[in-house]
């Protein structure tokens, strides 16, 4: 089993030490699902955070900062939320067979996700990459070959290849 | 009988413009006759830009049509959009459109909008999220003004908006000044710091 790299938007998340019911914008606007599905990057380790990221990054039109979570994979199976690969969308072409979906989802499998985010989140578990670290990420990838500049929106390929301030 | 008549002709006349909004620079009080007699002087009458008076009246409606226009759409861009750092919004492509008409506008407009929404969190974060794409100088010092406003709303995710636009500004003057807003909670003040460390290494 591995772990799955989720992004989250932090400000969505009003989670205190206290374990208290999640507030419903984390829910409807953080975990927004399309056709019951939640998109999510598998890894094999807690350390390969960045491969998740870089998937997102290199898909998304602006250079900002992303926050993840990661979550065991075997956590969600054992809470009976069905995991399905599908070709994620990114031009890293390394990545795209690391995308999974939570598919079929339902009410109380989102209670369930929630409350495993939530969990990472009062643990300090929280993955911040800001738009620096994201350049970096993007950079390298550029560099080492993994992904082609042209594909990248031309926002982002713009930051990313301007030079160093 | 002449001259009490041009006179009266010509007071008519200034009259009838003045009642136009246009400015008579001067009436004649004298005219000659053909012996060369002076009964008055040459009838020389200067409206000081009338035709351009009733010209920038036009262009001001038009103006203010275009800003009503303008500010209807973004607001119903603002109330219906899904906003999600790094994905380009409906409301950017909405004021793409506009920014070739009249960038001034805009800008002026923009602000308006973020003044009346203080109490509208989803039209903030719209705004912030719009303001941090737009082109940093030419929406200079505008942007920079709602951002700084932003820092000090109650919402925890305007405040993070608002780090978010100055990060992607990349400016090194505007991120420093962050040194003065210590935010809550504290992964809102770790970003803060992080983004000044990133481009100031303090």
């Amino acid at each position: 089993m591995g772990y799955l790299v989720r992004k989250i938007a932090m400000g969505k998340w009003a989670v205190s030490d206290e374990i208290l019911p999640i507030n419903a914008d984390a829910i409807t606007q953080c975990l927004k699902t399309d056709d019951n599905t939640l998109s999510v990057w598998r890894i094999e380790n807690e350390q390969e955070v960045s491969k998740g990221v870089l998937a997102m990054a290199a898909s998304n039109d602006f250079l900002s900062k992303i926050d993840v979570v990661i979550v065991d994979e075997s956590e969600l199976t054992s809470g009976n939320i069905t995991i399905e690969t599908t070709p994620g969308k990114t031009p890293c072409t390394d990545l795209v067979d690391s995308h999974r979906d939570l598919a079929a989802l339902n009410v109380n499998n989102l209670a369930f996700i929630s409350e495993s985010i939530a969990a990472q989140i009062r643990a300090d578990k929280v993955y911040r990459f800001t738009a620096t670290k994201i350049k970096a990420l993007l950079l390298d990838a550029i560099n080492s070959g993994s992904l082609n500049p042209e594909l990248l929106s031309d926002s982002v390929r713009e930051k990313v290849l301007k030079p160093a301030i | 009988m002449i001259r009490s008549l041009t006179a009266s002709i010509l007071a008519q006349a200034a009259t009838s413009l003045r009642s136009q909004s246009l400015t008579v620079k001067s009436v004649p009080k004298t005219i000659s006759d053909k012996k060369g007699e002076t009964l008055a002087s040459p009838p020389e009458i200067r409206f000081e830009g009338a035709s351009t008076t009733v010209t920038q009246d036009n262009e001001v409606r038009v103006e203010r049509t275009e800003a009503d226009s303008f500010r209807k759409g973004l607001e119903d861009c603002l109330d219906n959009d899904f906003f999600e750092p790094g994905i380009k919004s409906a409301t950017d492509h909405y004021v793409e459109k506009w920014l070739a008409i009249n960038p001034m506008m805009i800008q002026v407009e923009t602000g308006k909008v973020f003044l009346a929404s203080r109490g509208n969190d989803r039209r903030l974060i719209g705004i912030l999220n719009l303001i941090s794409h737009m082109d940093m100088k030419v929406f200079h010092p505008m942007n920079e003004m709602i951002a700084v406003g932003a820092l000090s709303h109650r919402s925890t995710e305007i405040k993070e908006c608002a780090i978010r636009a100055f990060e992607y500004w990349e400016n090194v003057d505007l991120i420093r000044n962050l040194k003065h807003h210590k935010l809550t909670p504290k992964w809102l003040d770790d970003y803060r710091l992080e983004v000044i460390s990133d481009f100031c290494g303090e």
